[in-house]
């Protein structure tokens, strides 16, 4: 019977392909906020690049962007050492919109300039979301825009 | 786990999503929490079924989710939430596809490394029967092995969405899932150790 080796099959990938077990938690994470008119940013790009430091030193940074249909959000970021890094980001297109970074501990805040560059330093490792909210609400243009979680 | 598809769920389980529904909507955490315990299974293997990677398949639950705090008000029955989340989590799983195949592979990316995944991990699988079926599922063409797996989480599957990720027209959706569920029969009675289970 169909049905029977369909449910078969659908309880072999259940078992063999569980949902990784920190998602829900990453998804609580990234749904705290109050806000509820939200423009949703994806992942397009997460990698490694590599930077020489200021004494000749590799550091490892990494580069990710989100996506959105308003906006895009570039942001790299370079360790600190073992708990904190250090975040330079590019909003396209630029305006200086308010900028936070939300970590499980505490949220940074800053604006990024007129030309949609923004930094932030000492930013916790860990979990993190970055939420874009727009200086100037208006009703054509989007207020709050946000990236799903990822970790620093 | 529930399914996408069902349509009537047993009266405790309708009865506390309908009022956890109601509570996230008036902002409990808590409420909007549960809903998420038990949907996110349900979304993890859409997007797994419609191809993508672990990585790629975890970034479309957290953005299902966050695009459904725009539409909570607007929902109120279990399968209207299923629905609602299917729906929004195979539209971006089919998106996501699209634009997988059409890039280059990355070889610094930090994400998965682009090589065949399986879909599974048969290290998980200790059960004698299932690790029977597994072996015959990989056997199957590979689009046969992506149709199984979408209709085995979708009973009723989207059909221009199945077609285009199996990349074949809307009309051959049908006797295409019809080929793969015989192709599979007859791969396990051909198999001694299924017939006997």
């Amino acid at each position: 019977m169909d049905a029977l080796l369909l449910s078969e099959l659908r309880d072999l990938y259940i078992a063999g392909d569980p949902m990784p077990p920190d998602l829900v938690d990453h998804v609580l994470f990234s749904v705290t906020l109050a806000d509820l008119e939200l423009e949703v940013c994806r992942l397009t790009e997460l990698a490694p690049l590599e930077t020489a430091g200021a004494r000749g030193t590799e550091e490892q940074t990494v580069r990710a962007t989100f996506d959105s249909d308003p906006l895009t959000i570039m942001v790299e970021w370079t360790a600190l050492g073992p708990t904190a890094v250090r975040i330079d980001g590019w909003l396209a297109p630029p305006g200086p919109h308010r900028v936070e970074v939300r970590t499980t501990g505490r949220t940074l805040t800053t604006t990024a300039d007129v030309g949609g560059r923004f930094a932030l330093d000492q930013v916790p490792r860990g979990l993190a979301q970055i939420v874009v909210r727009s200086v100037e609400p208006s009703p054509a243009s989007v207020r709050t825009v946000v990236t799903p979680s990822f970790t620093l | 786990m529930p399914s996408p598809s069902s349509a009537s769920a047993p009266p405790d389980r309708r009865e506390w999503i309908v009022d956890a529904l109601s509570r996230a909507q008036a902002g409990q955490r808590e409420a909007l929490a549960k809903l998420v315990m038990e949907f996110s299974p349900m979304l993890w293997h859409v997007a797994r079924a419609y191809g993508l990677d672990r990585a790629t398949g975890e970034d479309v639950v957290q953005t299902t989710w966050l695009q459904l705090l725009s539409h909570l008000d607007s929902l109120h029955t279990p399968a209207g939430l299923a629905g609602w989340l299917t729906t929004t989590a195979r539209r971006e799983a089919l998106r996501r596809y699209r634009e997988t195949r059409r890039e280059l592979p990355a070889s610094d990316s930090l994400r998965e490394p682009v090589g065949p995944d399986p879909g599974l991990d048969e290290r998980l699988i200790s059960d004698e029967r299932r690790r029977v079926l597994w072996e015959s599922v990989r056997r199957l063409p590979e689009r046969c092995q992506k149709l199984l797996r979408i209709v085995a989480f979708e009973h009723r599957p989207h059909v221009a969405d199945v077609a285009a990720v199996l990349g074949i027209p809307p009309g051959g959706v049908g006797p295409t899932r019809g080929r793969c569920l015989a192709k599979l029969r007859d791969l396990l009675a051909a198999d001694p150790r299924w017939a006997g289970s």
